[in-house]
């Protein structure tokens, strides 16, 4: 067959890069070439992730691999390995990202530097792709930094605003702060299996070489890298208490808040998470760590999100929440592994719809603050209709993909049968239906409060916008595939079950009366809602919710003193010629020493 | 008589082009400092003896050229720049 799948693997990952390089190019041809270009190259990585799909979830038991040899005499190589995860995670991002392009054509019509825009979001699918589908740590981390480094140049996309180049900056530093913590893990463990396993470096950085070899590393090399790769994922998943780059970044275009801030790289930390659970699960206090900060994190962006009047930072403080849902199904142990994934996939949709309805009211009304919208309904029937099932979805009414994937988390964190974790997850829920409820009400409901009169977007616009709707209403009915693959692969803790199984199952658990509960609690909370505001200690508290619980404070405050620190330390730099190249010298020989008594060099 | 001898005057040799860089102000008189010491690494290469270790002070004698030419060419266009070969007066990015 012309296309086998190792020829697709080898597709998805060059269109986009091919793409990237090629957009600069199209774009001397004329703006609509170039757009329709990008927009091809995106629909043909979708396709070819699509078509692999099938491939990997049914028939296949174990990983789809490939290899480029890249410098056999040293044994660098670059190995693909694709198992029902990787391959979810890609059709996501090429999906989304095809979608997302699509609207871009009248979204982003009239900005300036499109054409650095259309080619930083292919090399962005490409990156996000590659870091999915890599064995390899080191290869890992590499795609892991380009994928951050598109957010970077993303967020700060217009370049003439200030605000937005701050925001990317901030992005790129908070998330540099888990990279760094990232890459200390790779080493660590890279250190550990090479003389446990006695294997070369490049082996031992490969991810299913660790995973068949768990038992063989020693615990300490485990634990130290373990909770680096927690640090790692916090940085890039935005938990708590590295969350504060997220609802800044949300001044990026909308678009990109879509595809990178809420349905892909968002989703990278808990990838890695969900990937190196079967290496880090023995850890103790590995699981409760993520438990905690997981649960930690969901409660509180999900108050800041009840609190926020911008329509677009609402969304990001939801995605910080929902983010933390899968953390702390991850924190459930192996057992959480399904739930976090398969929320990890209607998330994705139903946020990337969420974010480009609210795309779509932001460029009919011009503003993000949802106090000044209101009565949107009749005009913008269709963004109405799309946005309440996304916001269905994401409160858990039953039968979204929102419902299933949250209800399946509380089913498990039931079955552990520790009620406090259940309680703070079951009231973040609540929470969760609360601030969706608010948010839709403010924007399409009550009377109009704007300037301008809004009229639905146009058809690049609401194509993808239906197409997620309906993705939001079915993404659900994979779940038996998605299982049946897991477990046919060999994943610890999966159960193979049908998807009536599963409905039954669902709708036997006492958790489903948990998840029916806090919903309609949170009906119920935003209901009663005038009562808070008119309470003094309410106010209060919505003051302190806004503030973002004094985070970005603290941050300002250690800048601030590591800024007074490095004035002092100015000191040493004299810019004297004499004394720097002097400097290097005997730098130079401290290392030398240093390897030779040190180093085991011989 | 051996190994040590050698090694006693690389280091001697080393300290002559520390010496040089700290405190000559000229900045064709600091690459002859540079040169000094990278003659001493290939000095106490050459004591260890060896095939090996002549390969690389062949290489490190390249490297020695391409660095000269590269520091040359750099003095030249501060003199170009500043009118003088004087190292003190690259200090003006210092704010």
């Amino acid at each position: 067959m012309l296309l086998d799948s190792t020829t697709l693997v080898w597709l998805a990952l060059t269109f986009p890069f091919i793409g990237t390089a090629l957009v600069p190019l199209f774009a001397k041809a004329g703006s609509k070439i170039r757009t329709w270009f990008a927009i091809i190259m995106g629909f043909l990585t979708a396709a070819t992730t699509l078509l692999l799909l099938p491939d990997i979830w049914f028939g296949r038991t174990q990983g789809l691999t490939a290899q480029f040899n890249w410098a056999e005499s040293i044994g660098l190589s670059f190995s693909v390995y694709i198992d029902p995860l990787s391959i979810m995670m890609a059709v996501i991002a090429g999906g989304i990202g095809s979608l997302v392009l699509l609207y871009s054509v009248k979204y982003m019509q009239g900005s300036n530097g499109l054409t650095r825009y259309y080619a930083l979001v292919l090399l962005f699918i490409g990156a996000m792709i590659g870091l999915v589908f890599v064995d390899n740590l080191l290869i890992l981390y590499f795609f892991w930094e380009a994928v951050g480094l598109c957010s970077y140049a993303l967020i700060g996309f217009n370049t003439t605003d200030p605000k937005a180049a701050n925001a990317g900056i901030k992005a790129l530093v908070i998330t540099r702060v888990g990279d760094i913590a990232f890459l200390i893990g790779i080493f660590v463990l890279a250190a550990g299996a090479m003389t446990a396993l006695h294997t070369g470096f490049w082996e031992s950085l490969s991810i299913q070489n660790l995973i068949q070899n768990v038992s063989l590393i020693p615990m300490n090399t485990l634990t130290i890298a373990g909770f680096c790769f927690i640090i790692g994922a916090i940085g890039k998943s935005a938990q708590v208490p590295l969350h504060v780059w997220l609802p800044d970044a949300m001044e990026a275009p909308t678009t990109i808040s879509a595809l990178i801030h809420a349905a892909t790289m968002v989703n990278a930390g808990v990838y890695l998470i969900a990937r190196s659970l079967p290496l880090f699960e023995s850890v103790p206090g590995w699981t409760t760590a993520l438990l905690c900060i997981g649960g930690l994190t969901a409660l509180l962006a999900a108050t800041m999100a009840l609190v926020e009047p911008d329509l677009k930072r609402v969304l990001a403080y939801s995605t910080v929440s929902q983010l933390g849902f899968m953390m702390f199904a991850l924190g459930l142990g192996s057992s959480g592994f399904v739930p976090a994934t398969f929320h990890l996939m209607s998330h994705a949709v139903f946020k990337a719809l969420l974010f480009l309805g609210a795309g779509a009211v932001i460029h009919a009304v011009g503003t993000r603050n949802m106090y000044e919208m209101g009565g949107l309904r009749k005009e913008m029937k269709l963004t109405y209709i799309t946005m309440v099932c996304g916001g269905m979805s994401l409160a858990g009414l039953i039968g979204f993909s929102g419902f299933w994937s949250k209800d399946l988390i509380l089913a498990e964190a039931f079955n552990e049968g520790n009620w406090f974790p259940l309680f703070v997850i079951a009231f973040t829920a609540m929470l969760t239906a609360a601030y969706t409820f608010r948010m839709i009400n403010l924007v399409f409901f009550g009377e109009n409060r704007r300037t301008k009169t809004a009229h639905d977007a146009p058809w690049p616009m609401t194509t993808p916008l239906i197409i997620l709707a309906v993705g939001s209403l079915i993404s659900w009915l994979s779940i038996g595939f998605l299982v049946r693959a897991y477990s046919s692969f060999g994943f610890q803790g999966v159960h193979a079950i049908s998807l009536s199984e599963f409905a039954i199952e669902t709708f036997s658990s006492w958790a489903v009366a948990i998840s029916i509960v806090a919903f309609l609690l949170g009906i119920g909370l935003f209901i009663v809602r005038k009562s808070y505001a008119a309470n003094p200690v309410g106010s209060k508290m919505i003051t302190i919710a806004r503030s973002g619980y004094g985070f970005d404070t603290a941050y300002a405050g250690i800048v601030k003193g590591f800024r007074k620190c490095t004035i002092w330390f100015r000191r040493t730099h004299t810019g004297d010629i004499n004394y720097n190249a002097a400097g290097i010298v005997i730098g130079l020989m401290i290392i030398l020493v240093l390897l030779v008594f040190f180093g085991g060099v011989r | 008589m051996g190994i040590e001898l050698y090694l006693v005057f690389a280091v001697v040799i080393l300290g002559l082009g520390m010496y040089c860089i700290l405190t000559k102000k000229n900045i064709i008189k600091s690459l002859i400092g540079i040169s000094v010491m990278i003659k001493a690494g290939c000095l106490s290469f050459l004591a260890a003896g060896g095939a090996t270790a002549q390969v690389a002070v062949v290489i490190i004698i390249i490297f020695d050229a391409i660095m000269a030419a590269i520091f040359l060419s750099l003095a030249v266009n501060v003199y170009k720049q500043t009118g003088s070969l004087d190292i003190e007066a690259l200090k003006r990015l210092w704010g």
